[in-house]
């Protein structure tokens, strides 16, 4: 089975701690000795093994465990403990984006605050409300992430076409009603 | 070795995350100078993105959570403290884990459980007779492991049964690829006895690992010692 001598410039070997001389040496040795050289493959294993094993236990520890100590570092060397959030679109935003994004295909550049009424239908109320007002583009919204692509319904109005925009998150479902007066829609 | 799934490489000089409220991420270098220069989100940024690996450090060679927890935030308080002395040399996680490897092992000196003191203090060669590596381990898929949790409950309970000494040197080994010198920079102690601790770490995890090879041979168990009914032979249930 090999002398605990050899066994140790094996795990030196591995472990890349040789010289160039030694480790042409003990590569010799390994390619004619088999056990030699399933003790090196068995070392290489328990590192792998070990590395794993290790890097994972961090994964059972909170991200708040985290955020305490954070707070306490933050503490010590002065630096504000919270990070302002990033601002996320309100409902007007989101609705907006969209339609900068469809705007092309959907309706003419010729759309605006002013042409156009939103209807905002909150069927499940959070206890922040987003609050939209006709025809305004200056709308205070809380913050809310736009999770779900929007799923878009076309209807016709009298005297215009109208976009359905059913929307998803954390506040609840939100359909929001776009209506563009005729003389200003290309066609949808 | 590569530290890849945490998102940063082994040097630790460009990590994918986070980003510092920027779509590319800032390497740490440039962290570093921001928060040098009165930036103080820059050194957040740089918290998140150690936090867990040097945890993960500080774990390995405690075994307790809140003990690998309080190192962290020492380690990275120190390191602000300290910020001006790094010259950028190596990686911010470099110096950054030499800071909670120095923690850790403050820690286990000053909480020091009674724990016998290994025999391998000398020259290795004259206590290692007898003692040699195991020739198969883990049936040669040591990927078991990551999904099997019994495995991981084994390896866990081996680790604990390793000496404090025996498990630094195996978790500096493993996990951050340190060198016999850095270590016996970081334990205070030679190569020589570094090389001897982590030789009989492996071996004595090697033993206490036995009974996942599959079908270890009558043979191999004599020349081990081990006995039918041993610690390290105990049937998986």
């Amino acid at each position: 089975m090999g002398k605990p001598s050899d066994d140790i410039e094996l795990m030196q070997h591995a472990d890349g701690e040789l010289d160039e001389r030694a480790a042409a040496s003990v590569r010799t040795r390994v390619e004619k000795d088999t056990d030699a050289r399933t003790k090196l493959e068995a070392l290489g294993q328990m590192s792998e093994l070990m590395r794993s094993h290790l890097e994972l236990a961090s994964d059972h520890v909170p991200d708040r465990k985290f955020e305490n100590i954070w707070r306490t570092i933050a503490r010590e060397v002065g630096t504000p403990a919270e990070v302002p959030p990033v601002r996320k679109p309100g409902m007007w935003g989101r609705v907006s984006s969209w339609f900068d994004r469809y705007r092309g295909h959907v309706i003419t550049g010729a759309v605006s605050a002013g042409a156009v009424a939103a209807i905002a239908l909150v069927l499940k109320p959070a206890a922040h409300e987003d609050t939209i007002v006709q025809g305004s583009p200056t709308i205070e919204v809380q913050p809310a992430a736009l999770r779900a692509a929007p799923v878009v319904e076309s209807l016709d109005t009298p005297g215009g076409t109208g976009t359905v925009l059913n929307l998803e998150d954390e506040d609840g479902h939100t359909t929001v009603i776009w209506v563009s007066p005729a003389d200003t829609v290309e066609g949808i | 070795m590569s530290y890849n799934r945490l998102g940063v490489n082994k040097s630790g000089q460009r990590a994918s995350i986070p980003t510092h409220g920027r779509g590319d991420p800032l390497d740490d270098l440039e962290l570093v100078t921001a928060v040098r220069n009165g930036d103080s989100d820059a050194f957040r940024t740089l918290f998140e993105r150690y936090n867990r690996r040097a945890y993960a450090l500080a774990f390995g060679v405690l075994r307790n959570q809140d003990d690998a927890l309080d190192v962290v935030q020492d380690a990275f308080i120190k390191a602000h403290k300290y910020l001006d002395k790094f010259e950028g040399n190596s990686s911010f996680y470099t110096w950054l884990y030499r800071i909670v490897m120095n923690l850790a092992i403050d820690h286990l000196r000053k909480h020091r459980r009674v724990k016998p003191v290994e025999l391998d203090e000398t020259r290795v060669e004259e206590h290692a007779a007898g003692d040699v590596l195991l020739p198969q381990i883990l049936g040669g898929n040591p990927g078991r492991a990551l999904v099997d949790k019994e495995i991981r409950a084994r390896i866990d309970r081996a680790l604990d049964e390793l000496s404090e000494n025996h498990r630094a040197v195996l978790v500096m080994r493993e996990l951050e690829g340190m060198s016999y010198e850095e270590m016996a920079q970081a334990m205070g102690c030679s190569k020589g006895t570094i090389m001897s601790r982590l030789f009989h770490a492996r071996r004595n995890m090697q033993k206490r690992l036995l009974d996942l090879v599959d079908n270890p041979s009558r043979e191999l168990l004599e020349e081990l010692g081990v006995a039918e009914g041993d610690d390290a032979r105990e049937p998986r249930s």
